[in-house]
């Protein structure tokens, strides 16, 4: 519940935190279709707008590719633009999020991560945001209401970077951590507005004064540059994110880090996973280290750009990883599993790594059955390549 | 267009996310080279309905003191839209590639 | 059947995970999702760490839903549903006809139970803990005139879990106050400070 309080420290849920980090980043344009389970965070900014409490100009379309083209048009013009989806309205914004990325327009957007149909399914799944992931949208996964919230600024920061300038994801799990109320502090007004500046982009079409032209036609000769310039930027941000992190950490006294590590060092085995099962796993370290049993959790947050680097530096000394999935990538290795094998090549030990999917379709991932993951890695024999499916009903 | 083929001797300046910093740029592109057939007007038919300058999607047929004027071959592209919707059939579309 | 609640709190203490862990099932509509809510700020103002979530299967009024909360003194991170509650609440007795609802709920637990006393289903409830069984409805009748329980519930809960009932008065009015008016939420409070005595019983 959203109230008019002063208070720093809340209960919010995922979607609450989100809107009330759009409301205090006050962006020129929003224009947001709504789907479960992301409606939360529509109907909050709806009522921020409609009381007066946001500046915003709320555009109402009619489909989430409306949505983001209404918000790429907002920002290619000069305002910031934000707008936030799940699953099939991502996948219905699929054509625009490649125009975004390649126009460079610093959009930040909230994906409440929701499994693609079909079947049908209106629960917590990564496969939305990994069908996106190679499109050039940094993405940035939070565990929990807070880091969706100070992950919203962090996006925004990353985005409108000079050096960067590019769109940014900020992902949570949907019902888990979305209609989750959880203890989280918000920054005061003047502390955002401090954080995140004022918009000031280099071309903006409102701007009768120094015309542009945004979107031309790219022929073969000219097409490589334009993309390895995207690529440049992207590979910048993970340069710059560490920078960003730094001035964030400064304001909250929480940290960012490309990932989060957890009782690595002496670890014999380390579940690597993402979101918000991180701290169903963190929960299962804690009682089996109670019992004695040396493990170890890594939860990433910044999926893209990929810290290949930083993370194999951990990785290397570590015997046995299970990497857990929420998504498949079918036909080939889960996406994260695919990244973390990509980080140890080249590097002088592999560990044995295991892969898990596990949650597809908001399948609930407990506490018991992340610490039965941990001890059959303590005794495991390396597999080739094969994916176990936790909870899966034979 | 840059004659320039040799990739490696080009030089190039471009923008983040390919955004000319210019407006009108279509200007310096002559369409008109693109084309096979040419309109020609019968300007004693014309009634100067201007339906064709409306329709013309390159809007290459200018138009002064509400009048039509000759057609601008170098944007021309040969469509035959303004052909097609001429209510008097003053417009007839030549076969060429001048 | 109702007994002290001095038991619950130091098993509690004694769990592994020394947290409340509540389940409040109910039907889409009757407000076990404004019970979680509003324990959620109660535990907020108390000082100490909650989380508070639904969970729908279809999603309409009616429809069978339950509202997990988790309640404790340092920083919770499971993030997944509630399978052995020490508390559990059932708001509509008509769900009482799945065997299975009280599946996993702690030994040294407790069941608040809206119903009846003569309800035949009650005689599904085999548990070894306390039982706590009023007629919510009959007093959220009584008060509201409307068959919404929810509030009656949530007193007996913040009896068990010790939270100050002053704190949940506060936020009834808060939240009530500019939505339904004061008559309204007078009798809201009603509703909750009767649940609140039966448990104090």
């Amino acid at each position: 519940m959203i109230t008019k309080s002063k208070k720093t420290e809340v209960v919010f849920t995922g979607a609450e935190a989100a809107a009330m980090a759009m409301k205090q980043i006050n962006p020129g344009v929003i224009s947001i279709y709504p789907i479960t389970p992301q409606t939360y965070i529509a109907e909050n900014i709806s009522k921020f707008v409609a009381d007066g409490e946001m500046d915003t100009e709320q555009i109402n379309v009619e489909s989430e590719h409306s949505a983001l083209s209404a918000v790429a048009g907002a920002e290619a013009a000069g305002v910031r633009a934000m707008t936030a989806t799940s699953s099939q309205g991502l996948a219905l914004m699929w054509e625009i999020l490649s125009v975004v990325s390649g126009l460079r327009l610093p959009v930040v957007m909230n994906v409440v991560n929701r499994a693609l149909s079909a079947p049908i399914n209106i629960h917590a799944d990564h496969s939305d945001v990994m069908g996106s992931r190679d499109l050039g949208w940094i993405q940035i996964f939070s565990e929990n209401p807070q880091e969706v919230y100070d992950h919203t600024f962090l996006a925004l920061k990353l985005a409108e970077n000079k050096d960067i300038l590019l769109p940014v994801m900020v992902c949570q799990d949907g019902f888990i951590t979305s209609h989750c109320s959880e203890n989280m502090r918000v920054l005061p007004d003047t502390i955002v507005k401090k954080f995140i500046g004022e918009y000031t982009p280099t071309n903006r079409l409102l701007d009768v004064n120094n015309p542009i032209t945004v979107g031309p036609l790219v022929l073969p000769d000219y097409f490589l540059e334009i993309k390895k310039m995207q690529s440049e930027a992207i590979l910048n941000a993970l340069k710059i994110y560490l920078k960003i992190i730094k001035e964030l950490s400064a304001l909250t006294g929480r940290s960012y880090d490309y990932f989060e590590e957890y009782k690595t060092k002496d670890a014999k085995a380390v579940i690597v996973v993402m979101s918000s099962s991180a701290g169903t796993a963190r929960q299962a370290v804690d009682e089996l280290r109670q019992k004695g049993l040396k493990v170890g959790l890594i939860k990433i947050r910044l999926f893209r750009p990929f810290p290949y680097e930083a993370i194999a530096k951990i990785l290397q000394n570590i015997k046995i990883i299970g990497v857990l999935d929420r998504a498949e990538s079918l036909g080939a290795q889960p996406p994260l599993s695919a990244e973390i094998k990509n980080s140890l090549y080249g590097r002088k030990s592999m560990p044995i790594i295991k892969n898990y999917i596990y949650g597809l379709g908001g399948r609930d991932l407990t506490v018991e059955q992340t610490k039965d993951v941990y001890k059959s890695l303590l005794e495991q024999k390396q597999q080739k390549n094969s994916i176990e499916y936790i909870g899966l009903n034979t | 267009m840059s004659k320039n083929r040799n990739i490696k001797t080009r030089k190039i300046k471009i923008n983040p996310g390919a955004i000319l910093k210019s407006d009108g740029s279509a200007k310096f592109y002559h369409t008109g080279s693109w084309r096979n057939q040419r309109p020609e007007v019968d300007f004693k038919k014309c009634i100067q309905c201007l339906m064709c300058a409306n329709y013309c999607p390159e809007d290459c047929i200018p138009v002064v003191n509400d009048k039509r004027q000759q057609t601008d071959l170098n944007y021309c592209k040969g469509c035959g839209i303004c052909a097609a919707i001429c209510p008097v059939k003053a417009i007839n579309m030549k076969r060429s590639r001048k | 059947m109702f007994t002290k609640t001095q038991k619950i709190i130091k098993n509690i203490e004694d769990d592994i995970r020394g947290m409340y862990e509540i389940r409040v099932h109910g039907r889409a509509g009757q407000g076990a999702k404004t019970v979680a809510q509003f324990l959620a700020e109660a535990v907020l103002r108390s000082g100490d760490f909650v989380q508070a979530f639904p969970s729908y299967g279809p999603e309409r009024e009616g429809a069978a839903m339950d509202a997990f909360i988790r309640i404790d003194k340092k920083p919770i991170q499971i993030h997944s549903q509630i399978y052995n509650p020490n508390i559990l609440a059932i708001i509509d007795p008509t769900l009482l006809v799945e065997k299975t609802i009280i599946a996993g709920v702690k030994p040294h637990g407790a069941i608040i139970i809206n119903s009846q006393a003569d309800n035949p289903l009650l005689k599904n409830i085999l548990f070894a803990g306390k039982i706590y069984v009023l007629d919510a409805s009959a007093i959220a009748k009584k008060h509201l005139k409307k068959d919404i329980p929810n509030l009656v519930i949530l007193g007996v809960i913040s009896r068990i879990i010790n939270i100050q009932t002053t704190i949940i008065e506060d936020i009834i009015r808060e939240k009530f106050m500019s939505k339904f008016g004061s008559e309204m939420t007078e009798a809201n409070l009603k509703a909750f400070q009767e649940g609140a005595d039966i448990a104090k019983k």
